[in-house]
């Protein structure tokens, strides 16, 4: 019975271990993609911040950029390194990293603007 | 010992390096993808990072247009292509990780070698990045956004010569838990960038 419980914990391991055999490489190459395709949208978005687009957007402008950074760390935290929902809390932890990081960002621009006459 | 905690000792494929049982209880650490010493090591260099940019974000505050001043001066194209690069050697792992879990070793290498190509590629460009930098007369001390431009992206750019270290290691000794270990500090490097380089580059 032990030795059963046992086996199966090293399955999950196992599972959780390699992380990729259980996401195929199709997938992972559709996460590649995905991030590849989110990064050019953000930089299209930071170039044109030189002139009013990226104003007039203001702090749509930086969540959007944000968002999408935040984005590509969760596929990669995810679907890169295999951090499924058997990850349990750790997972948790990540995902607070991010949000502390995308928050934080985003609260010093609105008080940026906040402060602009 | 008794047979009991015989037969719980795990299966391990040859040359992967056992975890005995008083390292096994790791908290949930052991759980994760590597070794569970690279997620300490990794969880740290997450909250200094996470430090920095934060700090970035909170002295940008006190001086919004100097920030802005100063940004228009980086490279954003060289840094999102950096991304682009970053993000490819991060499939690269991905894919070493998936051929020595098929006992692939040779395909294994071949991926890991993939990999470091494309870290020396980032370092090649951040390179070239701060050497437009010092030719332009920008320097460390230059103004306070380049301090900290310097400071986050300089200790990035070690994390990836470090990487490529352990990189070329595991490639010598590519066993199941070396090559996870690996590729999991590796994508730390990764999600690191694709934090770093909005924040430092995009955000007005």
């Amino acid at each position: 019975m032990a030795a059963q419980e046992t086996c199966s914990e090293l399955d999950e391991n196992d599972a959780v271990m390699s992380g990729t055999t259980e996401t195929s490489s199709r997938i992972v190459v559709r996460v590649w993609l995905a991030a590849s395709a989110i990064t050019i949208l953000s930089l299209v978005l930071g170039l044109t911040g030189d002139g009013a687009v990226q104003q007039s957007l203001g702090l749509i402008s930086v969540g959007f950029i944000m968002a999408v950074g935040c984005c590509k760390a969760w596929l990669i935290l995810r679907f890169y390194l295999g951090l499924g929902p058997a990850a349990g809390s750790w997972r948790g932890l990540f995902m607070a990293f991010l949000i502390v990081i995308l928050v934080g960002v985003f609260a010093s621009q609105g008080i940026i603007v906040l402060m602009m006459p | 010992m008794m047979q009991g905690d015989i037969q719980k000792q795990p299966v391990l494929s040859p040359g992967d390096t056992e975890i005995s049982d008083d390292e096994a209880s790791w908290g949930g650490l052991e759980h994760l993808p590597g070794h569970p010493i690279m997620w300490v090591l990794i969880l740290s260099e997450l909250v200094v990072f996470g430090a920095f940019l934060l700090v970035f974000s909170a002295v940008r505050i006190g001086d919004p247009a100097g920030f802005a001043q100063d940004q228009l001066q980086l490279d954003r194209l060289a840094g999102g292509i950096n991304t682009l690069v970053l993000l490819t050697s991060g499939l690269f792992a991905v894919l070493a990780t998936k051929a020595i879990n098929e006992d692939n070793r040779s395909g294994c290498r071949l991926w890991l070698l993939a990999t470091s190509i494309f870290g020396v590629i980032f370092l090649v460009i951040k390179l070239m990045e701060y050497t437009a930098k010092f030719d332009a007369g920008i320097g460390l001390e230059s103004t306070t956004f380049f301090t900290l431009y310097f400071l986050i992206t300089g200790f990035h750019a070690l994390h990836v010569v470090l990487g490529l270290g352990i990189l070329g290691v595991v490639a010598i000794w590519p066993s199941r838990i070396n090559v996870a270990t690996a590729a999991a500090f590796w994508h730390m490097v990764d999600m690191v960038w694709v934090l770093v380089f909005p924040v430092i580059y995009l955000v007005r």
